[in-house]
């Protein structure tokens, strides 16, 4: 039996993301979308209209961290030889942060994301937006 | 019944092949293709593989001119449109269009080409200084220039073109 690693799926467009499961905590429904970062919005992707919003809570050292995402989410075990790692000149090009794999299986084409280093960024940034703002003005 | 001999048969060989001179001029072997209207060639030693079908998957958050990957048994490799960086008009794959998998420069990837001309030996000698009036964008990307079929034929450098896409040009 081949290897495989827990991946949590989700949809964009006709494209499937995913990350690995041992960075989430949990998923369930939620009926508004306000106040909650999209998980599109830390990709660098437009943010689609949501037809059946989630949230994502996603495990970090400090504090879980809720993301929102446009569908319900699956849980897959992809066989470790169906995930490759980027082309160099798509590594190069990508506007997408935190892309670090693909996997091709049943025809289809899966990008798989550092969930971890991609709020690792993002806090990074928040923390320097917040210090900027903190700056008393003279 | 003919009236040919064995012996003439033989002997038209002998005379055929005194015609032959035996050059032993190096030869390389160039893959040559059409994008729009015009014809550009790689080194053969570069090109891994032509497909002329493949199922490519877009991914998103790339530029219009990385067309997305393919999958060839088992290996994941990106498919360019090589089009801008030779700022050519793309107008998309055609029916007869090809993709070339080659590597250079450390990397390797597909390249979206819209017809393959052919693969050929040519002698070293038919291969041509690029013309002094080459564009500016071209001047770093050609090799060498040669008449292939009465038509211009521009030969690339692969590797440069992989570093210069790599870093954000085309």
């Amino acid at each position: 039996m081949s290897e495989t690693l827990d991946v949590v799926l989700f949809g964009f467009g006709a494209c499937r993301l995913g990350v690995e499961a041992r960075q989430i905590r949990a998923s369930r429904p939620v009926l508004t979308t306000e106040g909650h970062v999209a998980i599109e919005t830390l990709l660098g992707l437009p943010v689609p209209s949501p037809t059946r919003p989630h949230l994502l809570t996603v495990k970090q050292a400090d504090r879980d961290r809720d993301l929102l995402i446009g569908t319900p989410v699956e849980m897959v075990g992809l066989a470790v030889e169906t995930i490759h790692p980027l082309p160099p000149l798509l590594a190069a090009r990508t506007q997408l942060r935190g892309l670090r794999a693909l996997a091709v299986a049943e025809g289809r084409v899966t990008l798989l994301f550092d969930l971890a280093a991609l709020l690792l960024g993002a806090n990074t940034a928040e923390s320097s937006s917040r210090s900027i703002h903190a700056k008393p003005n003279k | 019944m003919s009236e040919t001999t064995l012996d003439q048969v033989l002997t038209q060989h002998r005379e055929a092949n005194k015609d032959i001179v035996n050059v032993d001029e190096p030869s390389i072997k160039l893959v040559i293709f059409a994008l729009g209207e015009q014809q550009f060639a790689f080194h053969g030693e570069r090109i891994r593989e032509i497909l002329a079908q493949a199922d490519v998957f877009f991914v998103p958050g790339c530029p219009v001119s990385l067309e997305g990957v393919i999958n060839v048994r088992g290996d994941i490799e990106s498919v360019i449109r090589p089009h801008d960086i030779l700022h050519l008009p793309d107008a998309g794959a055609g029916r007869a269009s090809s993709i070339l998998l080659g590597h250079g420069g450390g990397m390797s990837s597909g390249i979206r080409v819209d017809r393959i001309v052919d693969v050929v030996d040519i002698p070293q000698s038919r291969i041509q200084p690029p013309p002094a009036t080459l564009p500016e964008h071209m001047r770093e990307l050609v090799l060498g220039v040669l008449s292939f079929q009465d038509q211009p034929v521009a030969v690339l450098d692969l590797d440069r073109m992989f570093a210069d896409y790599a870093r954000g040009l085309g």
